[in-house]
């Protein structure tokens, strides 16, 4: 150092002597080092908080992860892992949200790491999806849903003190699969003939509106009670936006929304193709009843039911702000709940967002209005069927959790009757249990017995499907007509490498592979059964894998059903 | 001081040697457990280790053996990915149980399981043999025929004939089933071997109004799976109405599936069918919260007709 030197920010004067070692903490760069040091042992002291407070041998700690970030989950959950904690003092639980858009991936690799949570929200990730994966990573619980759930003990039912008894003698003597509307099928996976996790709510799709816009601008607060009635109402509050020098959408649309729209009027215009799309007879169509359909011509874009759905659908979406398409739920949300549109669709997952969202005006909640009978060339016209909604937001063990047990008994005390609800009502969600009743305002997102199957169901079309979504994103934005879309898509339909062929093939490769995933379980079934560990009741449930699997006949029933329809037998190749 | 030095030094190799022993040996019923436990789980990777250890260390022929030998051959045929290895050496596996401890509990199993990997393609490219399926569940139903795995060979012998779509092979399914049934009416599988007839029937031979007899008898039985049950009704109703012609049974399968399939999300076309043939509409009563509107029901389209077609129940008989 000579006697020139400076130090940054501030001159130093020269010196005779040797500087100090000291000298050169003070200033600009002794503040920085010491205030890394400091942010350095405050990470240390709260790493060491965090691992002793997770490896405090005296605390078990359960960890439960999810994707539910929307307005008031953490906080329900968090309220009823408080009662628990409470009831159970040497566990505690640590809920970890982790974002939708990463949470596949991130349950990916710490089910590979078997750094898994104990408790996971099923979902997002194949992991968590598919058949094979289940088994390798979550813990089957069949055996457990044979018993009584504890929490479901008339102690705990003084809610329904007043209620029917069969009621509370249901909740507290009956397996707990049978505690649950659903009847845990939410849970089961039928291709694992296995329950492998807990329903704690089940979710339906609706319409939310802006009760106090309508009032103003059409005169009530009465949701449109037909399809043509809100496109009536859509052009009167444009034209109410425009004589006010504004712009208010009626609908707050986004890629989300699109799709629920058209989900949710399949069924009201298609209703009427059942008797020739529904090959077997079953009551049931599945995807490939709708291509078969499409192949052999009983169903078709020509077809005045498909024009009217595609065209509504058209017309829907200019309804919608124009960029929509570009949109995710939440800017549509946004969008909504700052007056800048009327109404938007989406599931009772986001009511509570919705209704948070919306301060300054009251929210209504409608179901999705339905098309004019003459439209769908019909004389009466019913909406897609809720009875069969499966529950959800469903949590399971993973087999490398080193508490199974806590974890067992925290999802017995979270789909009890008491805690379920608590959980719900906090969430404005809807509850699994039997019994239970939802806040007042989820009243309209009950499900709706009063409606028909689903029989137009052009989905697991691979190539196909997404040429399909491509035309129909074009459609809908109004960038081709509907005889270029029709015309475009049927085209690929008849082509032998990505059309309808390709699906027939597909679905045998689907159908082999569900043949040789029943043989699996079929194995483990026995195998539990040779060694005397098996459940009560699976001889039955063996038989019923049994004829399920002798039923597909290695998928001869696909190659009898195109015989049958097409006339000619079914290409193995294109 | 180098003798405290030897002393340390000595102890420090000891306890490093030791370290490096293996760990106490595990007896066969040990790691048979083990591996159970894995196996139980639907795990098929870890436990082929510890299989194949206790395989080689049981006594030849002795329960234990064919345990082992029944795991490993399990894991090596369901283990992901599937390989014609695998499977080849679940084959041998398999074979040498029935060869080697024919009267073992696990021969039975093992015999099943060949008749399904000669039936399935397991692997790329892999081909089914119907023919040696047949034999292998023939031995089945010939060796353990008082085993409930015994009526499983049946119906999956008779499915071995509907899988060719040919109308005579049907018919041979059919009759393979009733023959069985004749001398095991009582087989767990009875109802499941009637509900089958009936798809046969429907579909195969595509005679939809003889095929109500099987379903019948099958829901008589008890139907495999009581959360699909309704599909079977809706067939027999449907069937029933416009094929038969006999309305009394449709009406009484609407029915049931307004009061035993509420949830089937069917009930509800059920009880639009009921209003149309003029018969009583039961509640939803697994709905009586739901508090959104309720659609007018149709006014019926004429009365009730009595049967047309009288529906036995007891005896069923394939059309020739």
């Amino acid at each position: 150092m000579s006697g020139e030197t400076r130090r940054i920010g501030k001159a130093v004067k020269p010196a005779n002597g040797p500087t100090p070692w000291w000298h050169g903490l003070i200033g600009i760069n002794g503040i920085g080092i010491l205030m890394l040091l400091g942010a350095f042992g405050w990470s240390m002291a709260r790493v060491m908080t965090i691992h002793h407070e997770l490896n405090d041998p005296s605390v078990i700690t359960l960890r439960i992860s999810h994707w539910q970030l929307e307005s008031g989950f953490r906080e329900a959950m968090q309220a009823v892992i408080a009662d628990y904690e409470q009831m159970h003092p040497g566990i505690r639980i640590v809920q970890m949200p982790v974002t939708e858009k990463v949470y596949a991936q991130w349950l990916n690799v710490n089910l590979i790491a078997d750094n898994a949570p104990d408790l996971v929200e099923m979902g997002q990730s194949r992991m968590a999806t598919t058949g094979d994966n289940i088994a390798k990573y979550f813990r089957p619980i069949s055996r457990e849903m044979e018993e009584i759930n504890p929490y479901n003990a008339p102690q705990y039912l003084e809610d329904l003190a007043d209620a029917d008894p069969k009621l509370r003698n249901r909740l507290s003597t009956a397996p707990w699969r049978e505690t649950v509307v659903d009847g845990m099928r939410g849970g089961y996976r039928a291709e694992l003939q296995d329950y492998f996790c807990v329903s704690t709510s089940f979710f339906t799709v609706r319409m939310f509106y802006n009760k106090d816009m309508f009032k103003e601008v059409l005169g009530s607060e009465a949701p449109p009670t037909s399809l043509n009635e809100l496109f009536m109402m859509s052009e009167k509050l444009r034209a109410y936006a425009k004589a006010k020098g504004t712009v208010i959408d009626p609908i707050a649309g986004s890629s989300y929304s699109r799709g629920l729209f058209l989900w949710k009027y399949m069924t009201p215009f298609s209703a009427s193709f059942q008797p020739v799309v529904d090959w077997d007879g079953d009551g049931e169509m599945p995807p490939i009843e709708t291509w078969a359909a499409f192949q052999h011509g009983a169903i078709g874009f020509g077809k005045p039911q498909m024009r009217a759905y595609y065209e509504s659908m058209r017309k829907l979406c200019t309804l919608f702000n124009p960029n929509f398409a570009a949109m995710d739920r939440d800017q549509a949300m946004s969008a909504f709940a700052q007056g800048q549109a009327a109404m938007i669709a989406s599931g009772s997952w986001d009511s509570a967002s919705i209704f948070t969202a919306a301060k300054h005006f009251e929210v209504g909640v409608c179901n999705f209005p339905l098309p004019d009978p003459a439209i769908v060339g019909d004389d009466v016209v019913y909406p897609d069927n809720e009875a069969s909604t499966a529950g959800g937001g469903s949590f399971g063990i993973t087999k490398s959790s080193p508490h199974q047990a806590e974890a067992l008994d925290f999802l017995r005390f979270l789909s009890s009757y008491k805690w379920d609800q608590k959980l719900n009502r906090l969430n404005g969600w809807l509850p699994v249990t039997i019994g239970a009743t939802p806040d007042k305002r989820m009243m309209p997102f009950m499900p709706n017995p009063y409606g028909v199957s689903t029989v137009y169901d052009a989905s697991n079309a691979y190539d196909l499907g997404t040429i399909m979504s491509g035309k129909l994103d074009l459609y809908l934005g109004g960038e081709i007509t509907y005889d270029e879309f029709a015309s475009g898509v049927e085209s690929v339909m008849k082509d032998p490498n990505i059309g309808i062929d390709r699906i027939w093939r597909k679905q045998l490769e689907t159908v082999s592979d569900q043949i040789r995933a029943a043989d699996k379980t079929l194995a483990v079934q026995k195998y539990r059964m040779l060694l005397g560990v098996a459940g009560t009741d699976t001889p039955a449930r063996v038989r019923e894998t049994v004829i399920d699997q002798v039923s597909q006949t290695n998928g001869a029933w696909l190659r009898l059903m195109y015989q049958q329809l097409n006339q000619r037998a079914l290409p193995e190749q294109p | 001081m180098s003798l405290r030095l030897n002393r340390c030094g000595s102890l420090l190799m000891v306890v490093v040697l030791g370290s490096l022993l293996p760990a106490a040996e595990q007896s066969v019923a040990e790691l048979l457990t083990k591996a159970s436990t894995g196996l139980t789980q639907f795990t098929f990777d870890w436990p082929q280790p510890l299989f194949r250890e206790a395989l080689s260390r049981a006594t030849p022929d002795s329960d234990e053996w064919a345990h082992a030998t029944f795991g490993l051959a399990t894991c090596r045929l369901y283990v992901n990915p599937v390989t014609e290895d695998g499977v080849a050496e679940a084959t041998k596996l398999f074979g040498e149980i029935l060869t080697r401890t024919p009267t073992s509990r696990f021969a039975p199993n093992a015999c099943m399981t060949l008749g399904r990997i000669a039936e399935q393609p397991d692997f790329y490219k892999d081909q089914a043999d119907l023919p040696g399926a047949r034999l292998r569940y023939q031995e089945v139903m010939a060796k353990w025929p008082d085993l409930p795995m015994a009526g499983e060979a049946a119906l999956r012998l008779a499915g071995t004939y509907a899988t060719t779509n040919t109308p005579e092979d049907a018919r041979l399914g059919i009759t393979t089933l009733q023959d069985w049934l004749k001398t095991h009416p009582a087989d767990p599988l009875a109802a499941a071997m009637y509900q089958f007839m009936g798809d046969t029937t429907y579909l195969r031979l595509a005679d939809k109004a003889g095929s109500l007899p099987f379903y019948l008898k099958a829901d008589d039985l008890g139907l495999p799976s009581k959360t699909k049950a309704w599909k079977i009704h809706w067939r027999i109703a449907q069937t029933a109405q416009y094929e038969a012609h006999d309305l009394p049974l449709a009406i009484r399968y609407y029915t049931r599936i307004c009061t035993d399939s509420q949830t089937s999300g069917k009930a509800f076309e059920a009880q639009l069918a009921l209003a149309k043939l003029g018969a009583p509409v039961p509640e939803l009563t697994a709905f009586a919260a739901y508090q959104g509107t309720r659609p007018a029901m149709p006014k019926p389209a004429a009365p009730a007709a009595p049967a047309i077609r009288a529906t036995p129940a007891t005896t069923v008989e394939a059309k020739p």
